[in-house]
């Protein structure tokens, strides 16, 4: 409980920034994904299953993260998992 | 450059720890974590490993005579983790993306089971520390190697708190499910005593029918029983009253019996012909 309260002071504190400058931007989006992936990271991947799942959570939260990205001026990091995305498809 | 390297043996599943590993932060341990976003997660579809990468950022909590150089509030990390569950390594790289033009801060952190028992985790933390920054560079090397033990200390403790969230979890699964079946065999006992119910009920009405039934045929037999009882009372009463009319008829005569012409005269028909 208490963390959630911690991110919407931060939320108030950066009003005038832009909102995406808020370090805890896409937490709800993250935290939506994030259960659908740890039960799939316990109960089939680490169990040899390698089908992807959390599709839709995912992209979703990526959308939102993308925007984050762009705000912090970070958005060279997604060209630089594309590359690595690259690296590996051509295995 | 520094380097140090931390081992630590958790004595918890390689598969618990791992998935504790994603779910340390946030945590009020750590405020000046701020978040940590995944950016990517791929898995080669050959060898079944997972890599992700994600992006951590820190609220600066810098000394004081590190702000000027450093001089912004928020830090940011990324991080590239790849798991393998077959040899069941995880890797952690993390490297700074901030300031980067003076100080270079690296982190690799790698988890597999402990070769002497399987039911632990060995843990080995790596930390590498680079700063060119003339005059202050070994004192900055040095700051950061000494936040890097501290926060690593801090790492254990929320390493151990989020395996106790993953297990109290897992133990909240398990009685969520117990409750779920309890739930159904409480239903299907229920269901059994409504059945018990609509089968008594159905008994009772049955005997009700039947002793209505019952009551029915008494009236019934009763009914003919009374007919009977009339009849015999009737024929009681045509015996007295033709008993009675020999008695009126042979008192006259005294024992005298008829002639045939007497008799005629009492029959109907003899009437008729004896006029």
């Amino acid at each position: 409980m208490s963390n959630q309260q911690q991110p919407q002071q931060q939320t108030q504190n950066n009003k005038e920034k832009h909102p995406m400058l808020d370090p805890t931007a896409c937490k709800d989006l993250k935290d939506r994904h994030d259960q659908c992936f740890y039960k799939w990271y316990s109960n089939s991947f680490l169990k040899g299953n390698t089908s992807a799942e959390c599709q839709e959570e995912w992209e979703e939260y990526q959308v939102c993260i993308k925007d984050k990205l762009k705000a912090w001026n970070l958005e060279y990091l997604l060209e630089k998992n594309k590359e690595l995305q690259q690296k590996n498809n051509n295995k | 450059m520094l380097f140090d390297t931390i081992y630590h043996t958790y004595k918890h599943l390689w598969t618990d720890i791992s998935l504790a590993s994603w779910r340390k932060y946030p945590t009020p341990d750590r405020p000046d974590v701020l978040s940590v976003d995944l950016l990517s997660k791929e898995i080669d579809p050959e060898t079944g490993v997972l890599t992700c990468t994600r992006l951590i950022i820190c609220k600066g909590s810098m000394p004081t005579w590190l702000k000027p150089i450093v001089g912004s509030n928020e830090c940011f990390f990324y991080e590239e983790t790849t798991v393998d569950p077959k040899t069941q390594t995880m890797v952690l790289k993390t490297k700074n993306l901030s300031f980067s033009n003076i100080l270079g801060l690296e982190e690799v952190c790698t988890y597999t089971p402990d070769p002497s028992n399987a039911e632990w985790t060995q843990f080995k933390q790596e930390a590498k520390v680079t700063s060119s920054v003339f005059g202050v560079a070994r004192k900055l090397e040095a700051f950061c190697l000494e936040r890097f033990k501290t926060n690593a200390t801090k790492g254990r403790a929320i390493m151990e708190q989020a395996i106790q969230k993953v297990k109290h979890e897992a133990e909240e699964i398990e009685q969520t499910i117990d409750k779920a079946i309890n739930t159904v065999v409480h239903e299907a006992e229920e269901q059994l005593h409504s059945i018990d119910k609509i089968i008594t009920t159905a008994k009772l009405e049955a005997e009700d029918t039947f002793a209505e039934l019952e009551a029915k045929l008494d009236k019934a037999l009763n009914n003919v029983k009374a007919r009977d009882a009339s009849m015999e009372e009737r024929i009681t009463n045509f015996d007295k009253a033709f008993s009675s009319l020999r008695a009126e008829l042979t008192s006259d005569r005294l024992g005298i019996p008829f002639t045939r012409t007497e008799f005629t005269k009492y029959t109907p028909n003899g009437i008729n012909k004896s006029l």
